[in-house]
């Protein structure tokens, strides 16, 4: 017993230390996220699902599409990402499925079907069956895994059996284009709406989110939603003006003659 | 009632409303009233303007601490930005002869709503009250110019927020002025008078108005943007809050330098005004200068990033502002040739009002210019923060606008008071004026070339002579002040009593009596008349 016990301390402090160590590379820049805004994720490549049945990313992003990577057996930041993610859906008005979907994708090429569904069992108990169809786990063979990861700039690093990696979730439109990356392990439901709604640019949408798109603008530097202050105040200025200027023009001048006689 | 009799009405000046004495005067909704109202507060406060200006330039007389620090320099200059335009220049014209004048010129009793119109007198009251208080609250007066500029206005332990307040609650003022000219122009033109009948002075009114209506909102949303980051520390323009300094630096000249076109706009109404009379020729080309109104507002509006070649725009974005900065001095010229046409074969009378109109396109010339060498992107770099900028801006600002505002006054007195000033006297005031003025603002031209920096309250030995000479300039301009400021009041309580028509004018306001009665015209007839139809 005692033999197993130092062996777990032994493990959490090496732990530790590779906390220490991922602290350490990210200020380095080996571990991290360069931007690839603008540019397709490759569709074609091929994965198989928690189910153990081959798919590609073509099958499945027909609609936004939040990807996350992480591996199974992390013993740091994947599961409190998962969570992150598993939280904002429940709180975001926007609906699983119908709206947008989920893809986690493990980069541990070890990583297996069965242990994506027993992820995927964890942190979709939450929701209806339907819900939780549109939160897929995806594992594939380290080729693959490096394509994929690569595309979406993210920079990871392994370390023994374990890997070094950024947290971060990014957002895919239905063409398959990334939009934008929303960093951390807890996302507020307001910007993960706004990047969804960003998402979809190009399909038609209802009209409060084209006005949430004109008012609010993504704040590279506070990396979240920030609302338009002047552009709104400007706006609001100019129609007013227009009003005024309109009513002057079409409502006619009240005729004054018959009082200037008695005047 | 002694006129009563004499002249067969009550003129304005007399008639007793609801309320007696002073109460008669600031409780009273006749735009002649509230122009004159206007009229002493703005005298008033430039002469105090005037006078930290002066302190200043004795300060600036020697090298070193004279009779102020650094500190007390800073909170002058900044005091004396802020008086001078928020409270003298911005008002200026447009409400002290635009409410006299708007409504006669264009044929109605009043402007369109006389109640909001004192109200707009007692908010610029109350925005100079906070602003004067600013000054004299412990933590000290402002001196962070009256540009304001962030982040330092974000984190300076003086009253800003006392003083932005000011600043937007004067906005208001000149908001809701703007929108009563503007229903005035549209709602009350007598009948008959169309818009391209219309004198030049409420054209030029009509278009500061609109500027005043669309820029002034930004100015105020700006401030309160400033307060907010003072007060709850959001980030607009504090870096360390993760705001962006230049975009204050936007906000704020997109509202202040259309501003420089709502303080000469009216001013050019005026001289436009004033020409046709003194030289009993029609304007050429009325059009021209109507349209060249809204052209200066249109393009005046989209020329702001001049301000800010230095503070780190894309070039794209500095070549286009130094582009339109060039293309706002296009309708500027069309005015000053049009004015001198105008002049050709004229009967040139030059009495004290064409003095100040003469010295107005001559001194605005001045500015115009050397206001293209800011608006040129390379010596701009070499002028930029100089005391080159100072002398341009009050050769635009005090030999524009001042002048006209002088200019205005000589002209319309005997119409507002019903005496007559001395003119003799005025011509010689007028002559130590211009004197003064160009003694105390050239030398800035040349010592800011060499390198002065604008806003030191000390300078290398090297640009003394400059500075003395500049120095004895504003003494004696503000000789030539007082000097006109007595003619003023001399005239207006023992001057001759002045006819309805002293200049022989045409526009409406000549052809009632001095000082107008209450509501300006006895009834309403349909007009077709031409206001410039000098034979």
């Amino acid at each position: 017993m005692k033999k197993k016990l130092s062996i777990i301390i032994f493990i959490l402090t090496l732990c530790a230390l590779k906390m220490y160590a991922q602290e350490d590379s990210v200020i380095s820049n080996e571990v991290g996220i360069t931007e690839h805004l603008g540019s397709t994720i490759p569709l074609d490549l091929k994965f198989t699902n928690e189910n153990g049945e081959p798919i590609t990313l073509r099958k499945i992003v027909d609609k936004p599409t939040i990807l996350s990577f992480v591996y199974f057996d992390c013993p740091g930041l994947c599961s409190p990402l998962l969570e992150g993610v598993s939280d904002v859906i429940k709180k975001t008005d926007l609906t699983l499925g119908k709206d947008y979907q989920v893809v986690t994708v493990s980069f541990n090429f070890r990583d297996t079907p069965e242990k994506a569904k027993k992820k995927k069992e964890t942190f979709t108990k939450r929701y209806s069956k339907e819900m939780a169809e549109n939160w897929k786990f995806l594992t594939t063979d380290s080729a693959t895994i490096f394509k994929m990861i690569g595309s979406v700039g993210f920079h990871i690093k392994a370390v023994g059996l374990d890997f070094v990696h950024p947290s971060a979730i990014v957002i895919v439109s239905p063409e398959g284009k990334i939009t934008r990356y929303l960093y951390g392990i807890s996302f507020l439901p307001f910007d993960l709406k706004m990047a969804l709604i960003e998402a979809n640019k190009g399909q038609v949408r209802p009209t409060i989110q084209r006005l949430l798109l004109y008012c609010f603008s993504y704040d590279p530097q506070g990396k979240r939603y920030a609302m338009e202050i002047t552009k709104l105040a400007g706006t609001i200025i100019i129609f007013f003006i227009v009003i005024f200027f309109l009513v002057l023009l079409i409502i006619k001048r009240r005729k004054v003659s018959k009082t200037i006689v008695n005047g | 009632m002694d006129s009563e009799k004499t002249q067969g009405y009550v003129s304005y000046l007399e008639h007793k409303g609801k309320y007696k004495g002073i109460f008669g005067w600031i409780f009273s909704t006749d735009h002649k009233r509230i122009g004159l109202l206007y009229l002493y507060a703005i005298g008033a406060f430039f002469f105090i303007g005037a006078i930290l200006g002066l302190l200043m330039r004795i300060e600036l007389i020697a090298p070193g601490e004279t009779i102020m620090g650094p500190q007390t320099y800073n909170g002058i200059f900044t005091v004396h930005g802020i008086i001078m335009i928020f409270m003298v220049v911005i008002p200026g014209l447009s409400v002290v002869f635009g409410n006299l004048f708007l409504p006669i010129l264009i044929g109605a009793k009043d402007v369109a709503f006389p109640r909001l119109n004192i109200f707009t007198w007692w908010i610029y009251i109350f925005g100079c009250v906070l602003a004067v208080l600013s000054q004299f609250l412990r933590s000290g007066p402002p001196d962070t110019g009256w540009t304001f500029y962030a982040p330092y206005s974000t984190t300076t332990g003086t009253n800003v927020i006392m003083a932005t307040t000011a600043a937007f609650v004067l906005g208001f003022s000149s908001i809701l002025t703007g929108l009563n000219f503007i229903v005035t122009i549209h709602r009350l033109r007598a009948p008959g008078m169309t818009f391209f009948k219309m004198p030049l002075f409420p054209w030029s009114l009509y278009a500061t108005a609109w500027i005043q209506v669309l820029a002034t909102p930004i100015i105020g949303i700006t401030l309160l943007m400033l307060i907010a980051e003072r007060v709850f520390r959001i980030g607009f323009f504090d870096p360390n809050l993760g705001g962006d300094p230049v975009l204050f630096q936007h906000l704020f000249w997109i509202y202040s330098h259309p501003a420089v076109y709502i303080m000469i706009l009216p001013a050019m109404g005026v001289i436009t005004e004033i020409i046709p009379t003194f030289c009993q020729r029609r304007i050429y080309g009325y059009r021209a200068i109507a349209f060249s109104s809204l052209a200066i507002a249109g393009v005046g509006y989209l020329v702001w990033g001049h301000h800010m070649f230095t503070s780190g725009m894309s070039n794209t974005a500095v070549w286009v502002f130094s582009l339109l900065t060039f293309l706002v001095a296009v309708p500027s010229a069309i005015k000053v040739f049009n004015w001198l046409a105008t002049m050709y074969k004229g009967s040139i009378d030059l009495k004290p009002p064409l003095l100040y109109a003469l010295s107005f396109i001559f001194l605005f010339s001045i500015g115009g210019l050397t206001g293209l060498v800011l608006g040129s992107l390379a010596t701009n770099v070499q002028v930029h923060d100089t005391s080159f900028v100072v002398a341009h801006f009050h050769y635009i600002v005090f030999g524009g606008m001042g002048f006209a505002f002088f200019s205005a006054i000589h002209y319309w007195f005997p119409k507002i008071y019903g005496k007559m000033y001395n003119f003799k006297r005025a011509n010689i005031a007028w002559a130590i004026q211009f004197i003064g003025f160009n003694l105390l603002y050239f030398p800035l031209f040349i010592i800011g070339l060499q390198g002065m920096p604008r806003r030191y309250y000390d300078y290398l030995p090297q640009f003394q002579t400059g500075h003395v000479i500049s120095t004895i300039g504003a003494i004696v301009f503000i000789f030539g002040f007082l000097l006109m400021v007595y003619n003023f009041v001399l005239g207006a309580r023992k001057g001759a009593k002045a006819p309805a028509n002293p200049w022989n004018g045409k526009t409406l306001e000549w052809q009632i009596p001095s000082p107008p009665p209450l509501e300006n015209f006895e009834g309403e007839e349909v007009l077709d008349m031409d206001p410039y139809d000098y034979k």
